[in-house]
């Protein structure tokens, strides 16, 4: 599904696999947290963070912007497809219903976020610290010059 | 001549920051045309406009999700609108990577606004066979993943191809926002509709197929997303978007059943 996602986003052919993995793993996650009994915001949550971690290493692998391989391995989780059955329950009748889905659409979409700022600041402090490291080695080896 | 000689220095300068928020605007319209957040958009225009030494904190953007604002210190200012969206993640990527070289000084200025040009001239996306399959695939993977049985894969498949090319044919010839969706659900949920008669399987999964491939999930979690990186009013309209389309699509299915409960 990722795969299909992907290229019809127009992912560069040599992308579309390593996004299809990514897709894959993030699925994955999502199954496997929702069946061990957790709610939806969680689940999204966890998969997000796995999803941009994966994407961030994939990222850092192919040296390409981190969003060509987030956006079609979130694919398969999104709530796109509850969104719409949201609305055919509105429009139906099914009120009661509709807003369930509604809101559990929102859970889910506010989890991929949340996962996702969250992992980013995660990222930048892994950088900055990185970065200091660096220095930190680079000036050490100079002085022992 | 002494006044002369004095003018054409700040001639030059006054096109060469013209030629800079062009750019910048250029690049900005690119990234928001095929599908970036918002936050990265911002960010590059703002390597391009504060590269070069003497602009280092004078460029200020202002993106929203249908227009884009740059501007030098009490220089200029240029805006440009952004006025139809999609996922090309190709183009972001070369944008990206034109970005990166010409933070590096890889690149010219000059060089840096044609390449964007030739990136911008390159064609959308194209009804071709492979995308006709992989909107198929993309039906039929849904449909799978949403607890559908392989009895359910051949409708679906069949509205997800029917509804991504009638999609595709009307965006060209209609200039109608929410129409285009409307019809093409309505199509591929009559086609799908028809197949099942014929197999069998459940019509709700059949109807999956006809929506997915135009369904707007990842725009509701940008939308989040931007909501959360305080770009309110981007993410406001993502959202509203989001509410039209998915009503669209919804009406369009509704109508299908409409249709055969009569």
């Amino acid at each position: 599904m990722t795969l299909s996602f992907g290229y019809l986003c127009n992912v560069p052919i040599r992308f579309l696999f390593p996004s299809g993995i990514i897709g894959t793993i993030g699925w994955l996650g999502y199954w496997g947290i929702t069946q061990l009994g957790y709610g939806v915001f969680s689940a999204s949550f966890v998969c997000s963070l796995i999803l941009s971690a994966a994407s961030y290493a994939a990222s850092v692998f192919f040296k390409q912007p981190m969003t060509l391989f987030f956006i079609p391995g979130v694919v398969p989780v999104v709530p796109g497809i509850n969104f719409y059955l949201a609305f055919r329950d509105l429009i139906q009748g099914n009120y009661a219903e509709s807003g369930i889905i509604f809101l559990h659409t929102l859970y889910c979409a506010g989890g991929i976020a949340a996962g996702f700022v969250i992992s980013s600041a995660l990222f930048q402090i892994y950088n900055r610290l990185v970065a200091k490291i660096k220095r930190q080695i680079k000036t050490k080896i100079s002085i022992k010059k | 001549m002494n006044n002369e000689k004095e003018l054409l220095p700040s001639e030059h300068q006054e096109k060469h920051d013209e030629l800079l928020i062009n750019t910048a605007l250029l690049a900005g319209k690119l990234l928001m045309e095929s599908g970036a957040e918002t936050g990265r958009v911002e960010n590059t225009m703002e390597y391009i406009l504060n590269n070069s030494a003497e602009y280092a904190g004078k460029g200020q953007t202002y993106v929203l999700l249908n227009s884009i604002f740059a501007g030098l210190d009490d220089l200029r200012t240029g805006f440009l609108p952004v006025v139809k969206r999609d996922y090309n993640l190709t183009k972001v990527m070369q944008v990206n990577q034109l970005s990166r070289d010409f933070s590096q000084q890889k690149l010219s200025l000059s060089e840096l606004n044609s390449k964007l040009k030739e990136v911008q001239s390159c064609k959308m996306k194209t009804l071709t066979l492979s995308s006709v399959f992989f909107a198929a695939l993309l039906a039929t993977s849904c449909c799978l993943l949403q607890s559908g049985t392989w009895l359910d894969v051949p409708g679906s498949c069949l509205a997800g191809i029917v509804s991504y090319c009638i999609y595709h044919l009307t965006c060209n010839f209609l200039d109608l926002p929410f129409v285009s969706e409307f019809i093409s659900t309505f199509l591929g949920g009559v086609a799908g509709y028809i197949l099942m008669k014929l197999i069998g399987g459940n019509p709700d999964m059949i109807m999956l197929g006809a929506v997915i491939p135009l369904v707007p999930g990842i725009a509701i979690t940008n939308s989040i997303r931007d909501l959360l990186s305080r770009h309110y009013i981007t993410g406001m309209i993502r959202f509203l978007e989001c509410i039209l389309i998915a009503t669209a699509l919804a009406l369009g299915v509704v109508a299908v059943y409409l249709l055969f409960s009569l």
